[in-house]
Protein backbone atom coordinates (compact mmCIF):
# COMPACT_ATOMS: atom_id res chain seq x y z
CA UNK A 1 0.00 0.00 0.00
CA UNK A 2 1.25 3.44 -0.75
CA UNK A 3 2.19 5.91 1.96
CA UNK A 4 0.89 8.97 0.15
CA UNK A 5 -1.97 8.93 -2.28
CA UNK A 6 -3.02 12.06 -4.16
CA UNK A 7 -6.04 11.53 -6.40
CA UNK A 8 -7.86 13.89 -8.70
CA UNK A 9 -6.59 17.00 -6.94
CA UNK A 10 -7.72 20.31 -8.40
CA UNK A 11 -6.51 23.67 -7.12
CA UNK A 12 -7.55 26.96 -8.71
CA UNK A 13 -6.28 30.46 -7.99
CA UNK A 14 -9.02 32.70 -9.32
CA UNK A 15 -9.23 31.86 -12.99
CA UNK A 16 -5.94 29.96 -13.05
CA UNK A 17 -6.02 26.19 -12.59
CA UNK A 18 -2.70 25.39 -10.95
CA UNK A 19 -3.52 21.72 -10.38
CA UNK A 20 -5.88 20.03 -12.77
CA UNK A 21 -6.64 16.54 -11.51
CA UNK A 22 -3.21 15.46 -10.28
CA UNK A 23 -2.53 11.84 -9.40
CA UNK A 24 0.48 10.88 -7.33
CA UNK A 25 1.27 7.78 -5.37
CA UNK A 26 4.36 7.38 -3.17
CA UNK A 27 5.33 4.13 -1.45
CA UNK A 28 7.16 4.00 1.85
CA UNK A 29 10.94 4.18 1.44
CA UNK A 30 10.78 5.44 -2.12
CA UNK A 31 12.70 8.36 -3.60
CA UNK A 32 10.45 9.96 -6.18
CA UNK A 33 11.50 12.84 -8.36
CA UNK A 34 9.09 15.42 -9.72
CA UNK A 35 10.20 17.52 -12.63
CA UNK A 36 8.46 19.99 -14.83
CA UNK A 37 8.85 23.51 -16.18
CA UNK A 38 8.25 26.62 -14.14
CA UNK A 39 4.59 27.08 -13.35
CA UNK A 40 3.79 23.38 -13.84
CA UNK A 41 2.22 23.22 -10.39
CA UNK A 42 4.97 21.35 -8.50
CA UNK A 43 5.10 23.73 -5.53
CA UNK A 44 1.32 24.00 -5.43
CA UNK A 45 1.15 20.21 -5.18
CA UNK A 46 3.44 20.34 -2.13
CA UNK A 47 1.34 23.13 -0.62
CA UNK A 48 -1.83 21.13 -1.05
CA UNK A 49 -0.30 17.98 0.45
CA UNK A 50 1.06 19.99 3.41
CA UNK A 51 -2.23 21.83 4.00
CA UNK A 52 -1.07 25.34 3.12
CA UNK A 53 -4.12 25.30 0.83
CA UNK A 54 -6.99 22.89 0.73
CA UNK A 55 -7.77 21.54 -2.75
CA UNK A 56 -10.96 22.53 -4.56
CA UNK A 57 -11.60 18.88 -5.22
CA UNK A 58 -9.81 15.56 -4.98
CA UNK A 59 -8.51 13.53 -2.10
CA UNK A 60 -5.21 13.11 -0.25
CA UNK A 61 -4.44 10.20 2.04
CA UNK A 62 -1.32 9.65 4.12
CA UNK A 63 -0.64 6.41 5.99
CA UNK A 64 -4.21 5.39 5.24
CA UNK A 65 -5.78 8.52 6.76
CA UNK A 66 -7.70 11.10 4.78
CA UNK A 67 -5.76 14.34 5.33
CA UNK A 68 -7.44 16.42 2.60
CA UNK A 69 -8.73 19.00 5.10
CA UNK A 70 -6.50 18.35 8.07
CA UNK A 71 -4.75 21.43 9.55
CA UNK A 72 -1.02 21.67 8.68
CA UNK A 73 0.37 21.13 12.20
CA UNK A 74 -1.44 17.81 12.47
CA UNK A 75 0.07 16.67 9.18
CA UNK A 76 3.48 17.45 10.66
CA UNK A 77 2.63 15.31 13.69
CA UNK A 78 1.68 12.47 11.35
CA UNK A 79 5.12 12.62 9.79
CA UNK A 80 5.06 15.00 6.84
CA UNK A 81 7.64 17.73 6.32
CA UNK A 82 8.84 19.96 3.51
CA UNK A 83 11.33 22.60 2.50
CA UNK A 84 10.19 25.85 0.98
CA UNK A 85 11.51 26.68 -2.47
CA UNK A 86 11.63 30.34 -1.43
CA UNK A 87 13.14 30.04 2.07
CA UNK A 88 10.86 31.03 4.95
CA UNK A 89 13.08 31.22 8.03
CA UNK A 90 11.94 32.41 11.47
CA UNK A 91 13.89 35.66 11.58
CA UNK A 92 13.73 36.24 15.34
CA UNK A 93 15.25 32.85 16.08
CA UNK A 94 18.93 32.02 15.69
CA UNK A 95 19.84 29.57 12.92
CA UNK A 96 20.20 26.75 15.45
CA UNK A 97 16.83 27.56 17.01
CA UNK A 98 15.15 27.64 13.59
CA UNK A 99 16.13 23.99 13.32
CA UNK A 100 15.53 23.20 17.00
CA UNK A 101 11.96 24.50 16.98
CA UNK A 102 11.16 22.03 14.17
CA UNK A 103 12.62 19.22 16.27
CA UNK A 104 10.58 20.40 19.28
CA UNK A 105 7.26 20.37 17.45
CA UNK A 106 7.72 18.08 14.42
CA UNK A 107 6.62 14.47 14.48
CA UNK A 108 7.62 14.19 18.17
CA UNK A 109 7.36 16.58 21.10
CA UNK A 110 10.91 17.11 22.31
CA UNK A 111 12.28 19.33 25.10
CA UNK A 112 14.46 22.33 24.24
CA UNK A 113 17.80 20.74 25.18
CA UNK A 114 17.34 17.58 23.15
CA UNK A 115 15.98 19.54 20.19
CA UNK A 116 19.04 21.80 20.19
CA UNK A 117 21.36 18.77 20.13
CA UNK A 118 19.53 17.39 17.10
CA UNK A 119 19.76 20.83 15.49
CA UNK A 120 23.52 20.99 16.07
CA UNK A 121 24.01 17.62 14.39
CA UNK A 122 21.88 18.58 11.41
CA UNK A 123 23.66 21.90 10.94
CA UNK A 124 26.95 20.03 10.84
CA UNK A 125 25.52 17.63 8.25
CA UNK A 126 24.48 20.43 5.92
CA UNK A 127 27.70 22.36 6.58
CA UNK A 128 26.05 25.28 8.33
CA UNK A 129 27.42 24.70 11.84
CA UNK A 130 29.54 27.84 11.94
CA UNK A 131 26.42 29.95 11.39
CA UNK A 132 24.49 28.33 14.26
CA UNK A 133 24.49 31.41 16.49
CA UNK A 134 23.69 33.89 13.72
CA UNK A 135 20.28 35.14 12.67
CA UNK A 136 18.80 34.11 9.30
CA UNK A 137 18.86 37.70 8.03
CA UNK A 138 22.64 37.44 7.68
CA UNK A 139 22.58 34.21 5.64
CA UNK A 140 23.21 33.95 1.90
CA UNK A 141 20.59 32.35 -0.36
CA UNK A 142 22.61 29.14 -0.46
CA UNK A 143 22.85 29.06 3.33
CA UNK A 144 19.11 29.68 3.62
CA UNK A 145 18.45 26.65 1.41
CA UNK A 146 20.60 24.53 3.65
CA UNK A 147 18.71 25.88 6.65
CA UNK A 148 15.44 24.86 4.98
CA UNK A 149 16.80 21.36 4.52
CA UNK A 150 18.03 21.08 8.12
CA UNK A 151 14.72 22.37 9.47
CA UNK A 152 12.67 19.90 7.42
CA UNK A 153 14.87 17.01 8.55
CA UNK A 154 14.72 18.03 12.21
CA UNK A 155 11.05 17.06 12.27
CA UNK A 156 12.07 13.40 11.90
CA UNK A 157 9.27 12.95 9.41
CA UNK A 158 8.36 9.79 7.52
CA UNK A 159 8.00 11.65 4.23
CA UNK A 160 9.80 14.82 3.25
CA UNK A 161 9.22 17.02 0.22
CA UNK A 162 12.35 18.76 -1.00
CA UNK A 163 11.25 21.68 -3.18
CA UNK A 164 14.27 22.57 -5.32
CA UNK A 165 16.73 22.32 -2.42
CA UNK A 166 19.65 22.03 -4.76
CA UNK A 167 18.84 25.20 -6.71
CA UNK A 168 21.80 27.57 -6.69
CA UNK A 169 24.11 25.09 -5.00
CA UNK A 170 27.44 24.25 -6.66
CA UNK A 171 30.60 22.29 -5.93
CA UNK A 172 31.09 20.95 -2.43
CA UNK A 173 27.75 22.35 -1.18
CA UNK A 174 25.82 20.55 -3.92
CA UNK A 175 27.68 17.27 -3.37
CA UNK A 176 27.12 17.54 0.38
CA UNK A 177 23.38 18.21 0.10
CA UNK A 178 22.93 15.38 -2.42
CA UNK A 179 24.86 13.00 -0.22
CA UNK A 180 22.60 13.94 2.69
CA UNK A 181 19.58 13.13 0.54
CA UNK A 182 21.13 9.80 -0.49
CA UNK A 183 21.94 8.91 3.13
CA UNK A 184 18.41 9.73 4.22
CA UNK A 185 17.03 7.53 1.49
CA UNK A 186 19.35 4.69 2.42
CA UNK A 187 18.23 5.15 6.03
CA UNK A 188 14.68 4.38 4.88
CA UNK A 189 13.14 7.83 4.63
CA UNK A 190 10.54 8.45 1.97
CA UNK A 191 11.52 11.41 -0.18
CA UNK A 192 9.81 13.39 -2.88
CA UNK A 193 12.37 15.56 -4.58
CA UNK A 194 11.28 18.37 -6.83
CA UNK A 195 13.81 19.66 -9.28
CA UNK A 196 13.74 22.08 -12.11
CA UNK A 197 17.07 20.87 -13.47
CA UNK A 198 17.05 17.15 -14.25
CA UNK A 199 20.70 16.24 -14.03
CA UNK A 200 20.53 16.13 -10.25
CA UNK A 201 17.51 13.90 -10.02
CA UNK A 202 18.23 11.38 -12.75
CA UNK A 203 21.01 9.80 -10.73
CA UNK A 204 19.05 9.75 -7.48
CA UNK A 205 15.39 8.97 -8.09
CA UNK A 206 13.97 5.51 -8.68
CA UNK A 207 10.88 6.92 -10.26
CA UNK A 208 10.23 10.24 -11.92
CA UNK A 209 6.97 12.09 -12.36
CA UNK A 210 6.83 14.77 -15.02
CA UNK A 211 4.35 17.58 -14.44
CA UNK A 212 3.03 20.03 -16.97
CA UNK A 213 0.15 22.54 -16.81
CA UNK A 214 -1.11 21.21 -13.48
CA UNK A 215 -1.20 17.60 -14.62
CA UNK A 216 0.95 14.52 -14.67
CA UNK A 217 2.43 14.28 -18.14
CA UNK A 218 4.44 11.09 -17.69
CA UNK A 219 5.82 8.76 -15.07
CA UNK A 220 8.46 6.03 -14.94
CA UNK A 221 12.09 5.21 -14.30
CA UNK A 222 14.56 7.93 -15.28
CA UNK A 223 15.42 6.12 -18.51
CA UNK A 224 11.76 5.53 -19.40
CA UNK A 225 10.95 9.17 -18.78
CA UNK A 226 13.88 10.50 -20.74
CA UNK A 227 12.91 8.39 -23.76
CA UNK A 228 9.19 9.21 -23.56
CA UNK A 229 8.28 10.98 -26.76
CA UNK A 230 5.84 13.42 -25.13
CA UNK A 231 8.34 14.39 -22.46
CA UNK A 232 11.16 14.86 -24.88
CA UNK A 233 9.00 16.93 -27.14
CA UNK A 234 7.31 19.14 -24.60
CA UNK A 235 10.00 19.48 -22.02
CA UNK A 236 13.32 17.71 -22.28
CA UNK A 237 13.81 18.61 -25.91
CA UNK A 238 13.87 22.26 -25.11
CA UNK A 239 15.93 21.87 -22.00
CA UNK A 240 18.30 19.06 -22.82
CA UNK A 241 20.92 21.49 -24.00
CA UNK A 242 20.79 23.33 -20.72
CA UNK A 243 21.11 20.19 -18.58
CA UNK B 1 8.32 42.89 16.14
CA UNK B 2 11.62 41.34 17.01
CA UNK B 3 12.34 39.33 20.11
CA UNK B 4 15.95 38.80 19.28
CA UNK B 5 17.84 41.89 20.37
CA UNK B 6 18.73 40.80 23.86
CA UNK B 7 21.71 41.86 25.88
CA UNK B 8 23.47 39.38 28.13
CA UNK B 9 22.34 36.16 29.73
CA UNK B 10 18.91 35.62 31.22
CA UNK B 11 20.20 35.71 34.79
CA UNK B 12 22.12 38.97 34.39
CA UNK B 13 19.12 40.53 32.66
CA UNK B 14 16.79 39.52 35.51
CA UNK B 15 19.20 41.00 38.07
CA UNK B 16 19.44 44.22 36.08
CA UNK B 17 15.64 44.52 35.90
CA UNK B 18 15.34 43.84 39.64
CA UNK B 19 17.91 46.57 40.33
CA UNK B 20 16.13 49.10 38.09
CA UNK B 21 12.77 48.37 39.73
CA UNK B 22 14.32 48.63 43.21
CA UNK B 23 15.97 51.96 42.34
CA UNK B 24 12.68 53.37 41.03
CA UNK B 25 10.93 52.25 44.21
CA UNK B 26 13.62 53.47 46.62
CA UNK B 27 14.24 56.81 44.93
CA UNK B 28 10.55 57.69 44.76
CA UNK B 29 10.02 56.70 48.38
CA UNK B 30 12.80 59.06 49.43
CA UNK B 31 11.35 61.83 47.26
CA UNK B 32 7.94 61.73 48.97
CA UNK B 33 4.29 60.75 48.72
CA UNK B 34 3.52 62.02 45.22
CA UNK B 35 6.57 60.42 43.54
CA UNK B 36 5.70 57.20 45.41
CA UNK B 37 2.26 57.23 43.78
CA UNK B 38 3.86 57.82 40.37
CA UNK B 39 6.17 54.87 41.00
CA UNK B 40 3.15 52.68 41.76
CA UNK B 41 1.68 53.64 38.37
CA UNK B 42 5.02 52.73 36.76
CA UNK B 43 4.77 49.23 38.24
CA UNK B 44 1.12 48.92 37.17
CA UNK B 45 1.78 50.10 33.63
CA UNK B 46 4.85 47.89 33.31
CA UNK B 47 2.67 44.84 34.02
CA UNK B 48 0.01 46.22 31.68
CA UNK B 49 2.47 46.95 28.85
CA UNK B 50 4.02 43.49 29.19
CA UNK B 51 0.55 42.01 28.69
CA UNK B 52 0.21 43.98 25.45
CA UNK B 53 3.70 43.19 24.12
CA UNK B 54 3.24 39.47 24.81
CA UNK B 55 0.37 39.54 22.32
CA UNK B 56 2.23 41.75 19.86
CA UNK B 57 5.19 39.35 19.89
CA UNK B 58 2.81 36.55 18.92
CA UNK B 59 1.60 38.51 15.92
CA UNK B 60 -1.56 39.95 17.49
CA UNK B 61 -2.01 43.70 17.89
CA UNK B 62 -4.63 44.39 20.55
CA UNK B 63 -6.28 47.79 20.27
CA UNK B 64 -8.67 47.02 23.10
CA UNK B 65 -6.41 45.84 25.90
CA UNK B 66 -8.36 48.05 28.31
CA UNK B 67 -11.17 45.49 28.16
CA UNK B 68 -9.06 43.17 30.31
CA UNK B 69 -7.63 45.98 32.42
CA UNK B 70 -11.14 47.16 33.34
CA UNK B 71 -12.44 43.61 33.84
CA UNK B 72 -9.66 43.06 36.38
CA UNK B 73 -10.47 46.33 38.11
CA UNK B 74 -14.20 45.56 38.34
CA UNK B 75 -13.71 41.92 39.33
CA UNK B 76 -11.38 43.05 42.12
CA UNK B 77 -13.88 45.65 43.34
CA UNK B 78 -16.98 43.46 43.04
CA UNK B 79 -15.33 40.49 44.75
CA UNK B 80 -14.14 42.73 47.59
CA UNK B 81 -17.36 44.74 48.01
CA UNK B 82 -20.30 42.56 46.97
CA UNK B 83 -18.82 39.24 48.02
CA UNK B 84 -16.73 40.36 50.99
CA UNK B 85 -13.55 38.76 49.71
CA UNK B 86 -10.27 39.84 51.31
CA UNK B 87 -8.89 42.48 48.91
CA UNK B 88 -5.51 40.76 48.81
CA UNK B 89 -7.20 37.57 47.61
CA UNK B 90 -9.45 39.56 45.26
CA UNK B 91 -6.36 41.12 43.68
CA UNK B 92 -5.26 37.70 42.46
CA UNK B 93 -8.63 36.01 41.98
CA UNK B 94 -10.30 38.92 40.15
CA UNK B 95 -7.89 38.75 37.19
CA UNK B 96 -9.07 35.20 36.52
CA UNK B 97 -12.02 36.96 34.87
CA UNK B 98 -9.50 38.68 32.60
CA UNK B 99 -7.93 35.31 31.79
CA UNK B 100 -11.32 33.81 30.90
CA UNK B 101 -12.20 36.80 28.74
CA UNK B 102 -8.72 36.55 27.19
CA UNK B 103 -9.26 32.89 26.29
CA UNK B 104 -12.60 33.73 24.67
CA UNK B 105 -11.24 36.73 22.75
CA UNK B 106 -8.13 34.70 21.88
CA UNK B 107 -10.18 31.80 20.55
CA UNK B 108 -11.71 34.18 18.00
CA UNK B 109 -8.60 36.30 17.39
CA UNK B 110 -6.57 33.18 16.59
CA UNK B 111 -8.89 32.71 13.62
CA UNK B 112 -8.48 36.28 12.36
CA UNK B 113 -5.67 37.56 10.21
CA UNK B 114 -3.52 40.66 10.70
CA UNK B 115 -5.35 43.86 11.51
CA UNK B 116 -8.72 42.16 11.99
CA UNK B 117 -7.47 41.29 15.48
CA UNK B 118 -7.01 45.01 16.16
CA UNK B 119 -10.47 45.89 14.89
CA UNK B 120 -12.07 43.05 16.82
CA UNK B 121 -10.42 43.89 20.15
CA UNK B 122 -11.09 47.60 19.66
CA UNK B 123 -14.77 46.87 18.98
CA UNK B 124 -15.13 45.05 22.29
CA UNK B 125 -14.33 48.04 24.50
CA UNK B 126 -17.65 49.90 24.02
CA UNK B 127 -19.39 46.63 24.92
CA UNK B 128 -17.44 46.53 28.18
CA UNK B 129 -18.38 50.11 28.92
CA UNK B 130 -22.04 49.40 28.13
CA UNK B 131 -22.03 46.48 30.57
CA UNK B 132 -20.45 48.61 33.30
CA UNK B 133 -23.13 51.31 33.03
CA UNK B 134 -26.06 48.99 32.36
CA UNK B 135 -28.95 49.20 34.80
CA UNK B 136 -29.11 45.41 35.24
CA UNK B 137 -25.58 45.30 36.59
CA UNK B 138 -25.94 48.52 38.58
CA UNK B 139 -26.15 46.67 41.94
CA UNK B 140 -22.61 45.40 41.39
CA UNK B 141 -20.98 48.11 39.27
CA UNK B 142 -22.73 51.23 40.58
CA UNK B 143 -23.21 52.26 36.96
CA UNK B 144 -21.78 55.50 35.64
CA UNK B 145 -21.03 56.72 39.17
CA UNK B 146 -18.32 54.12 39.58
CA UNK B 147 -17.27 52.00 42.53
CA UNK B 148 -15.31 53.19 45.54
CA UNK B 149 -13.26 50.29 46.89
CA UNK B 150 -12.25 49.51 50.48
CA UNK B 151 -8.78 50.36 51.69
CA UNK B 152 -6.18 47.79 50.68
CA UNK B 153 -5.34 45.86 53.87
CA UNK B 154 -1.59 46.46 53.88
CA UNK B 155 0.23 49.36 55.53
CA UNK B 156 0.41 52.08 52.89
CA UNK B 157 4.21 52.12 53.11
CA UNK B 158 4.07 48.58 51.74
CA UNK B 159 1.99 49.38 48.66
CA UNK B 160 4.90 50.38 46.47
CA UNK B 161 7.13 47.44 47.52
CA UNK B 162 4.17 45.13 46.89
CA UNK B 163 3.60 46.62 43.42
CA UNK B 164 7.32 46.32 42.69
CA UNK B 165 7.35 42.62 43.57
CA UNK B 166 4.33 42.03 41.31
CA UNK B 167 6.02 43.91 38.47
CA UNK B 168 9.13 41.77 38.81
CA UNK B 169 7.00 38.62 38.95
CA UNK B 170 5.30 39.65 35.69
CA UNK B 171 8.74 40.18 34.13
CA UNK B 172 9.82 36.69 35.25
CA UNK B 173 6.67 35.16 33.74
CA UNK B 174 7.54 36.73 30.39
CA UNK B 175 11.16 35.53 30.61
CA UNK B 176 10.08 32.00 31.52
CA UNK B 177 7.69 31.92 28.56
CA UNK B 178 10.50 33.10 26.26
CA UNK B 179 12.98 30.49 27.42
CA UNK B 180 10.63 27.51 27.36
CA UNK B 181 9.42 25.44 24.45
CA UNK B 182 6.37 27.68 24.11
CA UNK B 183 8.59 30.74 23.61
CA UNK B 184 10.18 29.25 20.48
CA UNK B 185 6.72 28.49 19.13
CA UNK B 186 5.55 32.05 19.77
CA UNK B 187 8.53 33.52 17.89
CA UNK B 188 7.90 31.16 15.00
CA UNK B 189 4.21 32.11 14.90
CA UNK B 190 5.09 35.80 15.02
CA UNK B 191 7.56 35.49 12.15
CA UNK B 192 5.68 33.17 9.80
CA UNK B 193 2.50 31.46 10.86
CA UNK B 194 2.34 29.27 7.76
CA UNK B 195 5.88 27.95 8.23
CA UNK B 196 5.16 27.48 11.94
CA UNK B 197 2.24 25.23 11.02
CA UNK B 198 4.48 23.30 8.64
CA UNK B 199 6.89 22.41 11.44
CA UNK B 200 4.03 21.19 13.64
CA UNK B 201 3.09 24.23 15.72
CA UNK B 202 -0.61 24.65 16.50
CA UNK B 203 -0.74 28.43 16.07
CA UNK B 204 -4.42 28.78 16.99
CA UNK B 205 -3.97 26.92 20.25
CA UNK B 206 -0.90 28.94 21.24
CA UNK B 207 -2.52 32.23 20.29
CA UNK B 208 -5.53 31.37 22.44
CA UNK B 209 -3.33 30.42 25.40
CA UNK B 210 -1.26 33.59 25.02
CA UNK B 211 -4.42 35.70 25.04
CA UNK B 212 -5.45 34.00 28.28
CA UNK B 213 -2.11 34.81 29.91
CA UNK B 214 -2.19 38.35 28.56
CA UNK B 215 -5.77 38.77 29.80
CA UNK B 216 -4.71 37.76 33.30
CA UNK B 217 -1.74 40.14 33.30
CA UNK B 218 -3.75 43.09 31.99
CA UNK B 219 -6.49 42.38 34.52
CA UNK B 220 -3.93 42.14 37.32
CA UNK B 221 -2.64 45.56 36.26
CA UNK B 222 -6.22 46.89 36.41
CA UNK B 223 -6.75 45.40 39.88
CA UNK B 224 -3.39 46.82 41.10
CA UNK B 225 -4.33 50.22 39.67
CA UNK B 226 -7.49 50.27 41.78
CA UNK B 227 -6.14 48.56 44.90
CA UNK B 228 -2.90 50.49 45.21
CA UNK B 229 -3.58 53.79 43.44
CA UNK B 230 -7.11 55.06 42.75
CA UNK B 231 -9.36 53.13 45.24
CA UNK B 232 -12.04 53.85 42.66
CA UNK B 233 -13.30 52.11 39.51
CA UNK B 234 -14.85 54.04 36.63
CA UNK B 235 -16.53 52.69 33.46
CA UNK B 236 -14.05 54.61 31.32
CA UNK B 237 -11.30 52.18 32.40
CA UNK B 238 -12.71 50.15 29.50
CA UNK B 239 -10.98 52.56 27.15
CA UNK B 240 -14.29 53.99 26.01
CA UNK B 241 -15.12 56.75 25.19
CA UNK B 242 -11.57 57.81 26.13
CA UNK B 243 -9.26 55.40 24.28
CA UNK B 244 -6.20 56.28 26.35
CA UNK B 245 -6.42 53.20 28.61
CA UNK B 246 -5.94 51.00 25.54
CA UNK B 247 -3.30 53.21 23.99
CA UNK B 248 -0.73 53.80 26.76
CA UNK B 249 0.60 50.22 26.84
CA UNK B 250 1.06 50.43 23.06
CA UNK B 251 3.03 53.68 23.31
CA UNK B 252 5.18 52.50 26.22
CA UNK B 253 5.98 49.16 24.58
CA UNK B 254 6.68 50.47 21.10
CA UNK B 255 8.74 53.49 22.10
CA UNK B 256 10.75 51.54 24.68
CA UNK B 257 11.16 48.50 22.45
CA UNK B 258 8.52 45.79 22.56
CA UNK B 259 10.88 43.07 21.36
CA UNK B 260 12.15 42.51 24.87
CA UNK B 261 10.67 43.03 28.36
CA UNK B 262 13.62 45.30 29.20
CA UNK B 263 12.59 47.61 26.37
CA UNK B 264 9.05 47.68 27.72
CA UNK B 265 10.44 48.55 31.16
CA UNK B 266 12.55 51.33 29.69
CA UNK B 267 9.53 52.75 27.87
CA UNK B 268 7.36 52.65 30.96
CA UNK B 269 9.94 54.17 33.31
CA UNK B 270 10.65 57.03 30.88
CA UNK B 271 7.17 57.73 29.62
CA UNK B 272 4.78 57.11 32.49
CA UNK B 273 6.10 60.02 34.61
CA UNK B 274 6.31 62.14 31.46
CA UNK B 275 2.67 61.38 30.69
CA UNK B 276 1.63 62.46 34.18
CA UNK B 277 3.68 65.65 33.90
CA UNK B 278 2.28 66.58 30.48
CA UNK B 279 -1.25 65.81 31.59
CA UNK B 280 -1.07 67.96 34.73
CA UNK B 281 0.72 70.76 32.88
CA UNK B 282 -1.83 70.77 30.04
CA UNK B 283 -4.84 70.48 32.33
CA UNK B 284 -3.96 74.00 33.52
CA UNK B 285 -4.36 75.21 29.95
CA UNK B 286 -7.19 73.12 28.59
CA UNK B 287 -9.81 70.58 29.62
CA UNK B 288 -8.64 68.27 26.88
CA UNK B 289 -5.22 67.86 28.50
CA UNK B 290 -5.37 64.07 28.45
CA UNK B 291 -6.07 63.94 24.73
CA UNK B 292 -3.31 66.45 23.98
CA UNK B 293 -0.94 64.17 25.87
CA UNK B 294 -1.99 61.38 23.50
CA UNK B 295 -1.22 63.60 20.52
CA UNK B 296 2.22 64.43 21.87
CA UNK B 297 2.98 60.75 22.51
CA UNK B 298 1.71 59.85 19.06
CA UNK B 299 4.20 62.28 17.52
CA UNK B 300 6.95 60.97 19.80
CA UNK B 301 6.16 57.44 18.66
CA UNK B 302 6.48 58.42 15.01
CA UNK B 303 9.80 60.18 15.59
CA UNK B 304 11.27 57.28 17.58
CA UNK B 305 10.09 54.61 15.15
CA UNK B 306 11.50 56.51 12.17
CA UNK B 307 14.92 56.57 13.81
CA UNK B 308 14.68 53.26 15.67
CA UNK B 309 12.05 50.83 14.36
CA UNK B 310 12.66 48.51 17.30
CA UNK B 311 12.31 51.22 19.90
CA UNK B 312 14.92 52.85 22.11
CA UNK B 313 16.10 49.59 23.66
CA UNK B 314 16.24 47.87 20.29
CA UNK B 315 18.40 50.71 18.98
CA UNK B 316 20.85 50.43 21.88
CA UNK B 317 20.93 46.63 21.72
CA UNK B 318 21.63 46.68 17.98
CA UNK B 319 24.50 49.12 18.48
CA UNK B 320 26.06 46.94 21.19
CA UNK B 321 25.54 43.78 19.09
CA UNK B 322 27.20 45.28 16.04
CA UNK B 323 30.20 46.39 18.12
CA UNK B 324 30.51 42.89 19.56
CA UNK B 325 30.27 41.36 16.07
CA UNK B 326 32.97 43.74 14.82
CA UNK B 327 35.24 42.75 17.70
CA UNK B 328 34.58 39.05 16.98
CA UNK B 329 35.40 39.46 13.30
CA UNK B 330 38.58 41.31 14.17
CA UNK B 331 39.59 38.53 16.55
CA UNK B 332 38.87 35.86 13.89
CA UNK B 333 40.88 37.76 11.30
CA UNK B 334 43.74 37.90 13.80
CA UNK B 335 43.70 34.14 14.35
CA UNK B 336 43.64 33.45 10.62
CA UNK B 337 46.59 35.74 10.04
CA UNK B 338 48.53 33.86 12.74
CA UNK B 339 47.72 30.50 11.14
CA UNK B 340 48.82 31.60 7.68
CA UNK B 341 52.08 33.15 8.87
CA UNK B 342 52.74 30.06 10.98
CA UNK B 343 52.85 27.77 7.93
N1 LIG C 1 -0.74 31.59 -4.06
C1 LIG C 1 -0.93 31.69 -5.38
N2 LIG C 1 -1.80 32.59 -5.88
C2 LIG C 1 -2.00 32.69 -7.21
N3 LIG C 1 -1.38 31.94 -8.11
C3 LIG C 1 -0.49 31.02 -7.68
C4 LIG C 1 -0.22 30.86 -6.29
N4 LIG C 1 0.70 29.86 -6.16
C5 LIG C 1 0.97 29.44 -7.40
N5 LIG C 1 0.27 30.12 -8.32
C6 LIG C 1 0.30 29.91 -9.76
O1 LIG C 1 0.09 28.55 -9.99
C7 LIG C 1 0.90 28.07 -11.06
C8 LIG C 1 1.76 26.94 -10.56
O2 LIG C 1 2.76 27.48 -9.73
P1 LIG C 1 3.80 26.58 -8.94
O3 LIG C 1 3.06 25.49 -8.26
O4 LIG C 1 4.60 27.48 -8.08
O5 LIG C 1 4.68 25.99 -10.11
P2 LIG C 1 6.10 25.30 -10.07
O6 LIG C 1 6.48 25.06 -8.64
O7 LIG C 1 5.93 24.04 -10.84
O8 LIG C 1 7.04 26.24 -10.77
C9 LIG C 1 1.69 29.27 -11.54
O9 LIG C 1 1.03 29.83 -12.66
C10 LIG C 1 1.66 30.22 -10.37
O10 LIG C 1 1.74 31.55 -10.80
MG1 LIG D 1 8.09 25.65 -7.56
Amino acid sequence: MSMLEVSGVVKRFGGLTALNGVELSVRGGELVGIIGPNGAGKTTLVNVVMGVYYPDSGRITFDGHDITRMPPHRRAKMGLSRTYQVPRPFNDLKVIDNVAVAAMYGSKDLPVGEAREIAEDLLRRVRLAERAEDYPESLSVVELRKLELARALAQEAKLVFLDEVSAGLVGEDLREVLSVVRELHEGGMTIVMIEHVMKVIFNLAERIVVMMNGQKLAEGTPSEVSSDARVVESYLGRRWSEV
Amino acid sequence: MSMKLDLGSTFIRAIAVAVVLAIVAAASTIMGTYPTLIAITIMVFFVYSLSWSLLANTGMVSLGQALFFALGAYAYGIFAISYGMNPIAALFVGPVMGALAGLAVGFISARLRDWYVGIFTFALTPAGYALAVSSQLQPWTAGAVGLATPRFPLGSSLWLPFATVLAFAAYLVIMIIKKRRIGYALSAINNDETAAGTVGINARLYKTIVFGISGYMAALAGAMFVALYTSYIAPDYFGYPDISYSVWPIFYSMIGGMGSPEGVLLGTVLLDPLETAIRSWLSGISVVGGNLALVIFGLLLVVVLLKAPKGIYGYVAKYVESRKARARRAAEAGTKAEVSTGQ
